[in-house]
This record gives structure tokens, C-alpha cells and sequence, in this order.
């Protein structure tokens, strides 16, 4: 039995906006076991970079809130800590990288520059000239060629895909137990996705660092999650090893995204489609948020918000099945 | 389909010959040299009738310039664009803004591109008020029926842009470029701001689109499993160069340039217990300023040897049209 790294449990994260409360995050709860990734999948809106944003406090307070759940860390609830203790925490234990590499590294600093602050802010003791050898090791294994010369240059000189290097080897540095990737590889030609892939999973295998990785690619989660949990309107629709969720999804929302994608392997002369956009905060059905644009909806899927329920060693949140949706016509 | 081939084989749409975009590079104040960044560096194809042409590589290759280029929306530094049997590029501006009724273009990103203080009904009437001298209620009429026919409620008629969702943006660039019924729609990217369940929709309704109206596609993406649905013809580009053009399923089956395949090979697949040879290549996309000599390629190759920096390959056609610019793939194809 492995051992969990960081237990989500229940988060809710409300934007407070013009009067009205935006639900953005309403009740997940995931565990993230050690040396293991998480994949969360969704669109834009479901919830899935405000979920890691929470974790990691770094919300935009106001507007944003966490206004209920615990965050369990080594046995510890985050959301108890004082701004101090949070950040020693992140950057030492929880780490992070973003989707667009240019905008998360300061440009009138060199990338050496900034891995060595990181180092020198984290890291009790260390001297400047420790600092530097360790930010080039870290170019090194982040495989930055000619670290020493890379070192002193400028993010504007480095191209996206060594920019995103550099990020993970600044997220690194540190040695946390858990990095966060927030789209790591969205602004990023295939090619050069397909090396940072590799990549994040090496160096997960070195570090024996969990993962969480968010992105809106199946193509990414399929090849580098180990479980996966599928997002839609701030809740957890469906949650899953990899495995099982790419066999057999069970939520008519994962089972719409898998078949809307233009595949490689096979030949449709029209695309599958989820009918329909994802609901406005202002607008939200009152059953499933997924309702208006599924095929299997009855009445009780109007009416009631279903439960995530377990079901052969899963989790789903869908009334087709329940009893009471097979009972009706 | 069997008739748009063989319209296909008689006149294509549009020629493209040794199309050219060179933009001058900052050189210093008192230098004479000029340097050159050759975004399109020599490319020729055809068009067919109702045909669509993926256009595919990674960003800096080239693509975006060469659709622009195409429809003169900035100007070739060199090459010959034959649109319909006529000389695209000596028309002067009455008559080529007139021509641009046959061709319209969608671009990528729907937020920049609609004028957020004009209404949906502006937005697409605008193309009738350069092109036409329909009376109000005569574009009116258009408008509300070529909404209708992108999937458009008609009675956001004076409903403005950011009132809208991305996949409704999309549409209403779409209903403007097909308003005028053009011959061919240069489509830059026009899911890939889009959530997939939405991408869905919009390429479903391109390809509809098409089948009633029968325009050809100049279609730019970088995303190989879109090229693959919506193609008939597929165009690989790598630094303003054409590596490997061929119909569809030989590009996809019968894959001869290593670019291709190992572009082909780095596209997550999402499927669990897929096995394929994966090609991981190592290091960027070399600058367009200072591209590789010999075939632009060999940097990243894994295949090269020495004669790929010293000498260009040529494109060569190895039968049905499907073209390779690669040394060696010609003892592959004999093999």
C-alpha cells in the first residue's frame, strides 16, 4: 500500500465577483500518492489551475477564497499555516511551473540569476558560490546544453522549450516532494513537448518527486499520468487510475472528450461532438452541471446534483448509474 | 468526390510557384550587408477545386506567412500566384481587392480578430459594403441567413463580439469569409484556441461548409491529428522550406521524410496501450535568421550524414504526387 504525499479533501475555492459567488473550485477531494502523477484533465473554466493555485496559496485574494476543506500534507493541513511557514513551504516542498515560460521568469534577471535567488531564499546556509555550482548541476540535469554559458544569459536568448527547462530546473532546485505542472507544455511545438515529457519523467523517476499534472490533452495524461481525475465546472466528474479511464470511461463527459479529438489511428468522416458549451457561472443548471449537453439525460439528471459515487473501484458522478436512472423512462 | 478529382486534374484553383517572403533582418547602421530572414524560401503547389490542403509544421516554419502571402495579404518577395488561369500577382489594388471575394481567410484567434465595438450584423456585413451595392435590406437578408447557416442564433444580430463564447467567435469569422461565397477560405489556425469539445464543432462545421459550397481550404495547423481529418492533401513545411508533400493517406501510411515521421511520432497519443516507435529529437528549431546549410534539417536529423550539410536536397516526386526533399529516401522507396 503506497503512502499519500497530500490528501485534498472537500476544497472549495469561491470567487467573490460583482455580488454574485463564483464556484470555482467546489468540493474536490484527491489524494496524490508518493512517487506517483496525478493527471487532472478538463476545459478552460473547469476548475483544475485553481485547484493547484489553492494548494499552493497563491490565489488572488480578493477575489478568490478558500472558503472550506483541509489540505493535508505529511499529516499537516496546509490551510493552517501562517504566510511564513507557506513560504518555506513552497519552493522547498511543493514546487511549481507554468504553462508560458516567458511570462513566469523575469527578464532583466539572467536564468542563473534567478535559480541561485531561489536557492539562496530556500536553502539555510548556503554560500553564492554553492549556489551557482548547484544551479548549473541543475541546468545540467535538466539538460541545458553548455549549462555554464547558458547560465549567464537572459530568458529573451533562450528559446520556449529551454525557457521550460529552465523553469523545471528552478522548480527543482529545491528538491520538493511535489511539483505541480500547470500546462507545462501547451505553448510548446509538438517536438519539444514530446522532450519535456520525457523529462518530467525521467526526472520524477530520479527524484522519486509525485507529480501533479494539469493539462486539457488526453495525449499528455495518457503518457505520463499514473491516475487521473476529470474536472467539469468546478467538480470532479470522474476519478480513476490511467488505465482504466483510457479502457473504460464511465462519465458521459469523458467518454465526449475521448471521442471529440481527431485521431491518428483511424478515419471518421465526421467528428463526435459534445453538443452545447460549458455553463456560465450565472447560468449553472441546477441537477449536473453537465446536463444541458448530454446525450444520456433524464429528468432526475435536471433535477438533482449527483454524488460521486464508487463503482468498481472508481469514482463517478453521473446518475446513469443509479437505480433510479435505470427505473426511468 | 470522384468529380472534384477529376476537376482537380484539369486547372487547379491556385498555383503557387517558387513563392518567396524574405524579410530583411536588422543589420547594423553602418553595415551594407543586408541579412535575410527567409520565412518562405521557394515553395511551389497547386490547389484543386473544393480540394483541402493541410499545412503543417512547427511554429517559425513558415506557414502563417505562406497563406498570408498567398492571398497578398503582405506581399511575396518573389513567385508566381496563378489564381484561376489569371496572374494573381500583377493585379493592382482596385482589382485585387476586388478578387478577394474568391478568397477570404479566417485567422486564428477570435478574440483579436473581430472589432470589439462592432456588432455581429457589422462584423459580417462588412465584406458586402466593400464588395457589393446591396441595398440594407438585401445584406440584411444575407446576413441573417448565412448566420443561420454557421450555426449562429440570428437574433444576436446586434449582439457584440465579447458577448460571445470562443466557438461563436469562430463562427461569426467564418460566416464573414463565406458571406461573399469565395472560392478559397485560408484557414490559419482556427481551432487551435479552442477547447476541444468546441474544436470538434468548428471542424465539423468547416467540413460541412465545404461539402455545400465546395471551396477549397488552404488549412494551417500544427496539430497533425486535425491535418489528418479535415485534408485531402497534406503540406509539411520546416524553416520556409516543403519537406514532404503527398495526399493524405501516403503521408500517413507511407511516411518518407524524417521530419515528418518524427513529428508524427511525438504526437501524444490518447490510448493507453498503443506501441509505437517513438523518435525523440534533440534540440530547437534552428533560428530562420541563420538556417543550417545544406538540408535545413540535418541539424535535428537523425538520420543525417555528411552530405546533408553540404548539399540541399531536392523535393522529388516518388510517384502519385507524393513528394520527399531528403537524401536518403529515395533508397527507401526502392527497398
Amino acid at each position: 500500500m503506497s503512502e499519500n504525499l497530500i490528501e485534498v479533501k472537500d476544497l472549495r475555492t469561491y470567487f467573490f465577483i460583482d455580488g454574485g459567488v463564483v464556484k470555482a473550485v467546489d468540493g474536490v477531494s484527491f489524494n496524490v500518492e508518493r512517487g506517483k502523477t496525478l493527471g487532472i484533465v478538463g476545459e478552460s473554466g473547469c476548475g483544475k489551475s485553481i485547484t493547484s493555485l489553492s494548494i499552493m496559496q497563491l490565489l488572488e485574494s480578493p477575489p478568490g477564497k478558500i472558503v472550506g476543506g483541509e489540505i493535508i500534507y505529511n499529516g499537516e493541513n496546509l490551510l493552517n499555516k501562517t504566510k511564513e511557514e507557506m513560504r518555506h513551504i513552497r519552493g522547498n516542498k511543493i514546487a511549481m511551473i507554468f504553462q508560458e515560460p516567458m511570462t513566469s521568469l523575469n527578464p532583466v534577471f539572467t536564468v542563473g540569476q534567478q535559480i541561485v535567488e531561489a536557492l539562496l531564499i530556500h536553502e539555510e546556509g548556503i554560500t553564492k558560490e554553492k549556489a551557482k555550482e548547484r544551479a548549473i548541476e541543475m541546468l545540467k540535469l535538466v539538460k541545458i546544453p553548455l549549462p555554464e554559458k547558458r547560465f549567464n544569459e537572459y530568458p529573451h536568448q533562450l528559446s520556449g522549450g529551454m525557457r521550460q527547462r529552465v523553469m523545471i530546473a528552478m522548480a527543482l532546485s529545491c528538491n520538493p516532494e511535489l511539483l505541480i505542472c500547470d500546462e507545462p507544455t501547451t505553448a510548446l511545438d509538438v517536438t519539444i513537448q514530446a522532450q519535456i515529457l520525457e523529462l518530467i519523467n525521467e526526472l520524477k523517476e530520479k527524484t522519486g518527486a509525485s507529480v501533479m499534472m494539469i493539462t486539457h490533452d488526453l495525449g499528455v495524461i495518457a503518457e505520463i499520468a499514473d491516475d487521473v481525475m476529470v474536472m467539469y465546472a468546478g467538480k470532479v466528474v470522474e476519478q480513476a487510475d490511467t488505465d482504466s479511464i483510457f479502457e473504460k470511461p464511465l462519465h458521459p463527459y469523458t467518454i465526449g472528450l475521448m471521442n471529440c479529438i481527431p485521431k491518428l489511428t483511424e478515419e471518421v468522416e465526421e467528428l463526435s461532438v459534445i453538443k452545447g458549451m460549458v455553463p456560465s457561472y450565472d447560468d449553472m443548471p441546477k441537477g449536473c452541471a453537465f446536463c444541458p449537453r448530454c446525450d444520456y439525460a433524464k429528468k432526475i439528471c435536471e433535477e438533482e446534483m449527483p454524488e460521486l459515487i464508487e463503482l468498481e473501484g472508481r469514482k463517478v458522478r453521473c446518475h446513469m448509474y443509479s437505480e433510479k436512472w435505470k427505473e426511468e423512462n | 468526390m470522384e468529380n472534384k478529382k477529376e476537376e482537380t486534374k484539369k486547372v487547379p484553383l491556385l498555383q503557387v510557384r517558387n513563392l518567396k517572403k524574405w524579410f530583411p533582418s536588422k543589420s547594423g547602421v553602418f553595415s551594407r550587408k543586408k541579412a535575410y530572414i527567409k520565412a518562405v524560401n521557394d515553395i511551389s503547389f497547386d490547389v484543386g477545386y473544393g480540394e483541402t490542403i493541410g499545412i503543417v509544421g512547427e511554429s517559425g516554419c513558415g506557414k502563417s506567412t505562406m497563406g498570408r502571402s498567398v492571398l497578398r495579404l503582405i506581399e511575396p518577395t518573389s513567385g508566381e500566384i496563378i489564381f484561376e488561369g489569371k496572374d494573381f500577382m500583377k493585379l493592382k489594388d482596385a482589382e485585387l481587392r476586388k478578387s478577394r471575394s474568391e478568397m477570404q481567410i479566417i485567422f486564428q484567434d477570435p478574440y483579436a480578430s473581430l472589432d470589439p465595438r462592432m456588432t455581429v450584423g457589422e462584423i459580417i456585413a462588412e465584406p458586402l459594403d466593400i464588395q457589393t451595392n446591396l441595398s440594407k435590406e438585401e445584406k440584411r437578408e444575407k446576413i441573417l441567413k448565412v448566420m443561420e447557416v454557421v450555426g449562429l442564433n440570428p437574433k444576436y444580430y446586434n449582439r457584440y463580439p465579447h458577448e460571445f463564447s470562443g466557438g461563436q467567435r469562430q463562427r461569426i469569422g467564418i460566416a464573414r469569409a463565406i458571406i461573399l461565397g469565395p472560392k478559397l477560405i485560408v484557414c490559419d489556425e482556427p481551432v487551435s484556441a479552442l477547447d476541444v469539445s468546441v474544436q470538434a464543432q468548428v471542424i465539423n462545421l468547416l467540413k460541412k461548409l465545404q461539402k455545400d459550397m465546395g471551396m477549397a481550404y488552404l488549412f494551417i495547423s500544427h496539430d497533425l491529428s486535425v491535418i489528418k481529418h479535415i485534408s485531402d492533401r497534406v503540406i509539411v513545411m520546416y524553416l520556409g522550406n516543403i519537406v514532404e508533400i503527398a495526399d493524405k493517406d501516403d503521408l500517413y501510411n507511407n511516411t518518407l521524410h524524417p521530419y515528418t515521421k518524427a513529428l508524427l511520432s511525438s504526437i501524444p497519443i490518447a490510448a493507453r496501450n498503443v506501441k509505437r516507435e517513438k523518435i525523440i529529437m534533440e534540440g530547437d528549431l534552428p533560428s530562420p535568421a541563420n538556417p543550417p546549410s545544406g538540408c535545413v534539417f540535418h541539424t535535428r536529423c537523425y538520420m543525417a550524414q555528411d552530405i546533408c550539410s553540404k548539399e540541399a536536397p531536392k523535393l522529388v516526386d516518388y510517384g502519385n504526387g507524393h513528394k520527399c526533399a531528403c537524401h536518403f529516401c529515395k533508397n527507401k522507396v526502392t527497398e
